[in-house]
């Protein structure tokens, strides 16, 4: 099962349930009009750790260490100590945005508790890839994230691919499983766009910003500042890498093509640019998901094959009878 | 390579990223190597991959066959898999590759109508012991199956002068009294069964013509 068919089946009941989409046709009522009793319980069915750690599980082994909690936001483990002190540190790091676009128009056609819910589930499908991929997610907005990879006990090369696989997982859900179901139900052009950078050592500096407890251990990098205006120019489900991370990859060529304008001015005569990555094409040459007859891509990560069933092959190999003709 | 090989060759691997291109001319042909996985049509992905390499012939492309080599070695050399010792895959009847090379191929369907449908057979053959859609029996006797079918009879002598008639070696007028099975004229009788075979082109009915002189031959003697 696609590890993300949970988040999508209770985004998909809560659609088919929702009293403003059915009626709206026929009625502007106001949503206090409608029983929304039945959100509580489809919140309570989107996945949480447990399918978390079953995923990782599948993924690394049934050896692997069980999650019992995720880390509070705005505080980075490997930087934690850094809270309510004016202590600051140089640590790399890869900064990474995501948000899904267009989503406003789910208002015009849903409940608030459906958009509310929907939201939920798109956020919590997003922290779990995030968090299967080994990320920290350090701020929710609204339906996007910023999110840290990388720490004291991690290699750059794997925090970059870490970061690559978990935004690629993100960038397909959205425009593939959310975004048909959608599409089928009318709503049109929802989509994600990414933006990640790596900031070296002596780029990031690690502090805390804030006063008392109204605060967050955050980075101040040129690096963690170009995420999100890498983000600003992705296409439509597209993600865009700063060239850094890139830097981190031994094969690239066939994964990140360069922008034509840099994204930054050093005004000394230096440019730093950044690329579009094809995340598809990473997903599936790293065996991340395989492709159908028609090229249709299908998330292979932590996939369990079970419940095959012969009939459903029928339909394709009925085109073929083979016969055989060599001496 | 031509202007369409290349282009159909840069479609295809823009589309299926397990495909990479390893020699643009082996032997007259450009290689591309790469991975089928088989996905079903409810989306399942099924646990067996198959390694491939897919030659396709510069000379006269897009009227032109791809060949089929299985290298993961997952299906297992025999006559009943349909593949060679050396892994060429048997995909279709020459007369529907015949077909498609006649109209001229694209790299992408010709992937999607008769190479990726032969990996989802073979796993259904694993799986339940049977091709889908059966299969033709081996060498000549698929041929013989293959008129069966395509002509609806089991009368060897009457197929062969149905390929007699197609080929021209009997000539009938339209008007004439159909000499196949003088039931009218040839133009309401046979005629129409003639002409459907012409399109799988001269030179392979000869063969086929070939064949059926033989087994009739040895049958009558």
């Amino acid at each position: 099962m696609d590890i993300f068919r949970p988040y999508l089946n209770v985004i998909k009941k809560a659609v088919n349930q929702d009293p403003k989409n059915s009626n709206r046709l026929f009625s502007n009522a106001p949503d206090e009009s409608y029983d929304l009793s039945y959100i509580q319980g489809l919140r309570n069915e989107l996945p949480g750790l447990e399918t978390l750690n079953e995923s990782r599980q599948l993924i690394k082994g049934l050896g692997s260490p069980l999650i019992t909690s995720l880390p509070r936001l705005g505080n980075h483990p490997d930087f934690s100590h850094l809270r309510s002190t004016t202590a600051t540190e140089k640590h790399w790091i890869i900064s990474a945005f995501v948000d899904v676009q267009k989503s406003t128009q789910l208002h015009n056609r849903f409940t608030l508790a459906t958009v509310a819910l929907i939201t939920e589930g798109i956020v919590k499908a997003s922290i779990f890839a995030v968090n299967l991929c080994g990320g920290y997610v350090h701020r929710i907005q609204g339906d996007g994230l910023m999110v840290y990879f990388g720490g004291k006990n991690i290699e750059k090369s794997q925090a970059t691919k870490d970061a690559l696989k978990a935004f690629a997982m993100i960038s397909f859900f959205v425009k593939n499983d959310l975004k048909d179901y959608f599409e089928s139900n009318g709503i049109k052009d929802i989509y994600t766009r990414s933006g990640i950078d790596l900031g070296h050592d002596n780029q990031v500096l690690w502090m805390y910003s804030g006063i008392g407890e109204s605060g967050e251990v955050t980075t101040c990098s040129l690096h963690t500042s170009l995420a999100p205006k890498m983000q600003a120019t992705a296409s439509s489900n597209g993600i865009v890498v700063g060239q850094y991370l890139i830097n981190q990859l031994t094969s690239v060529d066939k994964y990140f093509n360069r922008k034509s304008k840099p994204i930054w001015d050093y005004e000394d005569g230096r440019f730093y640019d950044h690329y579009d990555f094809n995340w598809e094409r990473y997903l599936v040459d790293n065996n991340f998901a395989v492709q159908n007859q028609t090229g249709d891509i299908l998330l292979n990560v932590g996939y369990n094959s079970k419940h095959l069933n012969p009939v459903n092959l029928s339909p394709i190999a009925k085109n073929s009878k083979p016969y055989f003709d060599f001496k | 390579m031509n202007s369409r090989l290349r282009r159909d060759v840069s479609e295809f691997l823009n589309l299926y990223y397990n495909f990479n291109l390893v020699d643009i001319n082996r032997n007259g042909s450009v290689i591309l190597e790469g991975q089928i996985n088989i996905v079903d049509v409810l989306g399942s992905i099924w646990d067996t991959c198959y390694k491939v390499q897919i030659l396709i012939p510069h000379l006269n492309y897009p009227n032109a066959i791809p060949e089929v080599k299985e290298v993961s070695k997952n299906i297992k050399r025999d006559w009943d898999f349909h593949i060679s010792e050396n892994g060429i895959c048997c995909l279709a009847i020459p007369h529907k590759l015949i077909l498609a090379e006649r109209s001229g191929i694209v790299l992408i369907k010709f992937y999607q109508d008769f190479i990726y449908p032969f990996f989802v057979n073979h796993q259904h053959k694993l799986k339940t012991g049977k091709y889908v859609n059966g299969e033709f029996e081996h060498h000549e006797k698929g041929i013989l199956q293959f008129y069966r079918e395509e002509l609806k009879t089991n009368d060897l002598k009457f197929t062969k002068k149905i390929i007699e008639a197609a080929i021209g070696r009997i000539k009938i007028g339209n008007n004439d009294q159909c000499p196949i099975c003088n039931t009218g004229k040839y133009k309401k009788c046979c005629k129409a069964k003639a002409d459907s075979i012409l399109k799988y082109g001269l030179k392979r009915i000869k063969e086929d013509l070939n064949i059926y002189e033989i087994i009739i031959l040895g049958i009558t003697n």
